[in-house]
Order: structure tokens, then sequence, then C-alpha cells
């Protein structure tokens, strides 16, 4: 997720295939290879381990497609599933136009608007379990937000107990965290549309919305790609603030697949199914990201 | 274990921590890879039958030590924990059980008499309830909270005493059976704890205990980690016998961590001189309860844990009398499965979601279809 110099890196400077480019590459490889390597060790080997996993027993017996059947068939499954769907979706629609916004309100001349962006970009800057242990004060029943709602006259609310509220803190806790983080990739972008696009627009009699429609929203989809999958992918393999939260609960209203696999692992020690389950969870992700890439694409850098 | 250095010069002891809730998973696969980069490990009493039909630990029975492993050095009860097959297959190193912890100022505020410390005159849980309520009536923040919110050890005893069983039976404890009456019974009485705001549902492990030593509880159910805290907590508090349920047997949570050696140790000598020194010397049994302030198994230090409470208050006087009486008859142990660990951490999980709200009689039969199935995958 986080290569922001893929993200704002300049659509010039492209040059026609040719033998410099080859050497280019072979002085490229010493340099490339800490990373391939990572990539390697890290991504590729537990993905074909997990997926050769799945198509074994516990004891190591081929069983072909028995860990799916099974994981298919068993109860609970199909709740984490729709869960976890819901949760990309959700944390989609909340994150990322509220990223968008504030990258237009931070990309004009406003006082104080280098002290605000700073402090919405602090939440990335934090762990991910410190947030979550601080929401689980903020959101307790004898903690600020309620004692605020009571100071309102508003009833108490139980958030992270109430299974109809849980997965909702889960999206506003992800939010929190990550929109300042979006921002910035958005703010980027729009700094590098020619400054002559709206000032012509501006001469033809374009208002402020009409501008960022038809130029700024246009030239925006290839930062809005990136900060879009790299939403999806954060929001699928969510994992800390629900052991820290929730535990899935209550009733499973957060019972999210990156959690249920785990627990299938390390607490049922029944790593075959949750070697099935990544495998599933990693196919969900791929579904996702070609329709966004899909969706996006086409006419990114003229 | 400092001690353990200086009666054998050259050894010493590094400790290694696991996440509680992966620990059994993790000790398994490694157990299992014969993984030689440790000589001891720390095991719980309801994974040793499974650990046993693994091949995953061998018994101590023939050791020097584990001769000397009798009711006479060590507490009956602990012995049971891990004997399998009639072989001893770990030392128990620590035991527990649970009392009922109440406060004095609280209870004289609403005109409550504190429960006495006769255990033919023990209090059911329906009577703690309601005399909590009115504690809170009267002033009073919490009126009943548990140590252990949500955990299984120490609720255990409720369905069970209820004849609900433990909530495994059948050869091996491979069945579940939580659906039945006792342990509805015991559901929704869970369930009226928290609707009724007589506990919290905020306060995690470890908070509850707290908010009882900050005054803030009119009784706590907790185990006897806490004794001297309490005793130090400047509050006037005493101490009664673990709560029946109304129509019930008295029964208890017991049990606590015990230590075996792992068979692929390269230092298996020295490993066993650790696990007697731990379990059969007065200096490691102490050396012990100073890191963790449980309960010793090893009869002299256990007798000297008691006297030490016996003398330092009156309420931990009272504590040292129950303890004696309740692992002598009321304790039952948790039930040893393969399945024990998965088992738990579902429960837990359950209790948690009752506790919050749901249905008790759904939340239990979704439980036992989700551990059914989870089951079915365990090693045959």
């Amino acid at each position: 997720v986080r290569t922001a110099h893929e993200a704002t890196r300049p659509a010039s400077g492209r040059k026609p295939a040719s033998r410099r480019i080859s050497r280019d590459t072979i002085a490229a490889i010493p340099f490339l290879l800490p990373i391939l390597s990572a990539v390697v060790l890290f991504r590729l080997l537990p993905f074909v381990t997990a997926i050769v996993g799945s198509l074994r027993s516990a004891e190591h017996h081929w069983v072909g497609l028995e860990n799916y059947r099974y994981l298919v068939t068993s109860p609970g499954f199909t709740q984490t599933v729709k869960v976890s769907l819901l949760f990309v979706v959700l944390s989609l629609l909340v994150q990322i136009p509220i990223a968008l916004g504030l990258a237009l309100l931070f990309s004009q001349e406003i006082r104080g608007g280098a002290a605000m962006r700073t402090l919405l970009f602090v939440p990335a800057t934090v762990s991910i379990v410190s947030s979550a242990i601080i929401f689980r004060y903020v959101f307790a029943s004898f903690g600020p937000a309620n004692a605020i709602l009571s100071a309102l006259g508003i009833q108490k609310q139980p958030f992270f107990d109430s299974p109809h509220q849980s997965l909702w803190m889960l999206v506003i806790v992800m939010a929190w965290i990550n929109v300042g983080y979006l921002m910035i990739f958005l703010m980027a972008g729009l700094r590098q549309v020619p400054e002559e696009y709206y000032r012509a627009a501006a001469i033809d009699g374009a208002r402020y919305w009409r501008r960022t429609r038809t130029i700024s929203l246009p030239l925006l989809r290839r930062q809005l790609l990136f900060v879009t999958v790299g939403a999806t992918l954060s929001a699928f393999v969510l994992f800390a603030p629900v052991q820290l939260l929730t535990g899935g609960g209550p009733q499973g209203s957060t019972n999210l697949i990156m959690w249920d696999s785990y627990e299938r692992a390390f607490v049922a020690n029944d790593l075959p199914a949750a070697y099935a389950e990544i495998t599933i969870l990693t196919a969900l992700t791929l579904i996702f990201v070609v329709i966004q890439f899909a969706l996006l694409r086409g006419g990114t850098d003229e | 274990m400092t001690g353990f250095g200086q009666l054998y010069p050259g050894e010493s002891i590094n400790q290694t921590n696991l996440p509680n809730g992966t620990y059994t998973g993790t000790l398994q696969q490694l157990l299992g890879a014969h993984d030689s980069s440790f000589d001891l490990f720390f095991i719980d009493p309801t994974v040793v039958s499974p650990f046993v039909e693994a091949g995953l630990i061998t018994p101590i029975v023939d050791t020097t030590f584990g001769k000397r492993m009798t009711p006479r050095t060590i507490l009956p009860r602990a012995i049971v924990g891990v004997t399998y097959k009639g072989k001893k297959w770990a030392m128990p190193l620590w035991t527990s059980t649970c009392y009922l912890y109440y406060n004095n100022t609280l209870l004289k505020a609403a005109g409550i008499t504190p429960p006495s410390a006769d255990p033919k005159k023990r209090w059911t849980w329906q009577q703690v309830a309601a005399a909590g309520a009115q504690a809170q009536k009267a002033g009073a923040q919490w009126g009943l909270l548990l140590s252990q919110p949500d955990r299984y050890y120490q609720i255990q005893p409720l369905p069970q005493s209820l004849g609900g069983g433990t909530g495994l039976t059948g050869p091996g404890n491979l069945t579940v059976d939580i659906t039945n009456k006792a342990w509805l019974q015991f559901a929704q009485f869970y369930q009226s704890l928290y609707s009724t705001g007589l506990a919290s549902l905020d306060l995690l492990i470890g908070q509850t205990a707290l908010a009882f030593e900050a005054g803030q509880a009119a009784f706590l159910v907790g185990t006897p980690n806490y004794l001297m805290a309490a005793a130090n907590a400047g509050i006037d508090w005493g101490i009664s016998y673990y709560p029946v349920m109304q129509g019930g047997t008295p029964m208890t949570p017991t049990d606590s961590w015990g230590l075996a050696a792992n068979p692929s140790s390269p230092n298996m000598s020295a490993a066993l001189d650790a696990i007697g020194f731990a379990g059969l010397s007065q200096v490691g049994a102490l050396d012990l309860v100073a890191a963790v302030s449980n309960l010793p198994t090893y009869i002299p230090a256990f007798t000297q844990e008691l006297h030490v409470l016996g003398a330092t208050s009156y309420p931990t006087k009272v504590a040292a009398g129950i303890t004696g009486y309740e692992l002598a008859r009321t304790a039952v142990h948790r039930p040893q499965s393969v399945g024990y660990a998965i088992f738990e951490a579902t429960i837990d999980q359950t209790l948690a979601s009752i506790k919050t709200g749901q249905n008790p009689a759904q939340a239990l039969a979704q439980a036992e279809a989700t551990l059914k199935d989870q089951f079915s995958r365990l090693p045959k």
C-alpha cells in the first residue's frame, strides 16, 4: 500500500523501448534486489504456501478442494464473507469522499490550512494498536463520547458492544486512521494539474465546481485509483482493531475474514481451513481491485 | 527462579512468553515439529490428555521427582489434574480457587448482613445478586463483579452444579453439550447480571478487581491472587465462599499451570532438575509464588502461604480456611479434551455476546453448532 512514489510519479518522461533501457534495467537489478527478495519472501512465498496448504489436510495429505468445501458449508462463514464485504464497501464510501473533500479543501489557500493538514495526518503516524485502544476508551459506556451524549440529553450508546453499531464503529476508527493519509496522495495529484487549465477554464467563465468536476476529478483518476485500491486492501486485511476492540463480536457482527482465519489457524489449530480462507480472501480482494481498475482506468495520463 | 542457579551452579532458566490466546496452538506446533530450542514449557491441565494422545509429552512418573510426587508432597487435586491413563505427565505448580469478596462498608450502608464464613451457609448466586442490587440502591457503583468476566474458568461450576455438565461429554470429551436446560438457566442468569447493571460491561479482566479494591463494588467473585491487594487497599472488606446456583450442588473452579519437559530437549537432565526444583522444593515453590501470586501446590509451601495469609489480616485468614475446604471438597476440574482450546475460546466469546444482549438460547445454539463443526476437524 505504501508506494507513494508510484502514485506521485510524473506521467511524463516516457521513452521508446531501446537498448539503453535494457542497460538501465541491468543497472537497476542490484538496487531492486532487496525489495524484490522481500516481495518474494514475504508476499509470494506465503501466498504459495497458503494455496498449497489449502489443498492438503492437517496431516499433509492431498485432499483437493475438501478444505474449501468444508469452509463454505461451515456455519458462520457466509456471515463472515458478508460482514467483510459490507465493511469494505462502507469503508470506501466513507473514506474516499472525505479524503477527496479534504484534499480539495486544503488545496485552496485557506488560513491555517497547513496546520490543519498536519493535524489530519497525525492519526496516520500513530500506531493502529494505540488508535484502537484510544477508541476503546472514548466509546466505552463511561467514556467521553457517552458523557457528551448524556450532556446533550441523548441516551447512552453501546457502540462496540452492540451488534448493530460495532461494524460502523470499526468503519469510523479506520476512517480516522486513514483519511489524512489518503488525503495527502490526492493533494499531491491535485498539485500536478497544470495551473493553465484552471486559468483557461476561468477565462471561459467556469466556476469552482465546474472546474473541479471537469478538470480536477478527471485528472485525479490515477491517484483516486491508487487510494481506492489502497483503502480496499487495508479494509480487507483489517486485523488489529478487531482483535483489540470487538474480538469478532458481538454476535459475529465484526467477524471479518482476516480475524476469522486467524482464529481458525491459531485457536482452532485448523491450518488447512485457515489457508483456504486466506486464499478466498486474496481472490475476493483481486476481484475488487480488478473492478476498480476497470472503472477508473482510461484517459488517466493525458 | 533465581534460586535454581544457586542450587545448580552454571544452570539458569530463561523464559520466553507467547501470547495467551495462541499459546497452546504454538506449543502444539513446536512440540510436533520436535523443536529442541526450549527445554521446559508451562502446560494447562486441560491439554494434558490431548498432548499425550498426540505423543507430544512423555510421562514423568519414572523420574526421581515423579516418584516423589505423592499426595503427601503435592495437593491431591492438583495431581489429578495432570494425571491421565494412570500416569503423571507434568508437575503442577500452582492451584487456584475462587472466593466471594465483599465490601463491608457498602453492605452496611445497605443494611445487609455479610455472608458467613460457614460453608453450610454458602450464599446462592441469586442471593448475592439481590444483595448487590440492594447495595447499589444504597450507593455502590457495582453490585457484583467477576474477576474474570467472560471466562469459562470462573463460571464452569454454575451450569455444572445444576446438572448441565462441563459442556463437553462423551469419550475424550469430544461431544459438545451446552444447549441443555442447566446451561440455558445459567446463561439467562449471566445475562441478567449485566442487563440489570449489577456488573459492568466495560471493565475487563484485571480492571474489575481494581474496581473492588477502589471500594466501588459490593461483591467480587475472584481468585486468590487478589487477596494481598485487597488487604492493602485500605477498604473494609471480608471474604466468603464462592456462591452456588439456587438448587445446585456447591462446586468451585480450580487448577492452574503446570510444568513439563520437552521430549526433544537436548538438556533433559537439567530440565528435570528444574521441574523438581520448581515443584518439589520450598525455595523453588516460593520463588514461583513471588513471581505469580497464586497458591503453590507443593504442600509445605502451600501451608506456609496459608500461614502468611492467616497472619496478614482477618479476611485473608478466612480465605486460608476456605481454600483448604474448597480444594478438598468442591473443586471441579475443567474437562480434558483435544478440543479444549477451541471450546474455551468459543465459550468466552459466547459469554461476551450473551452479556451484550444476544438471546441466550440462540447464542448457545450457535456456539454448539460452531463447536460441533470445528470438532469434526480435530485429529482423530
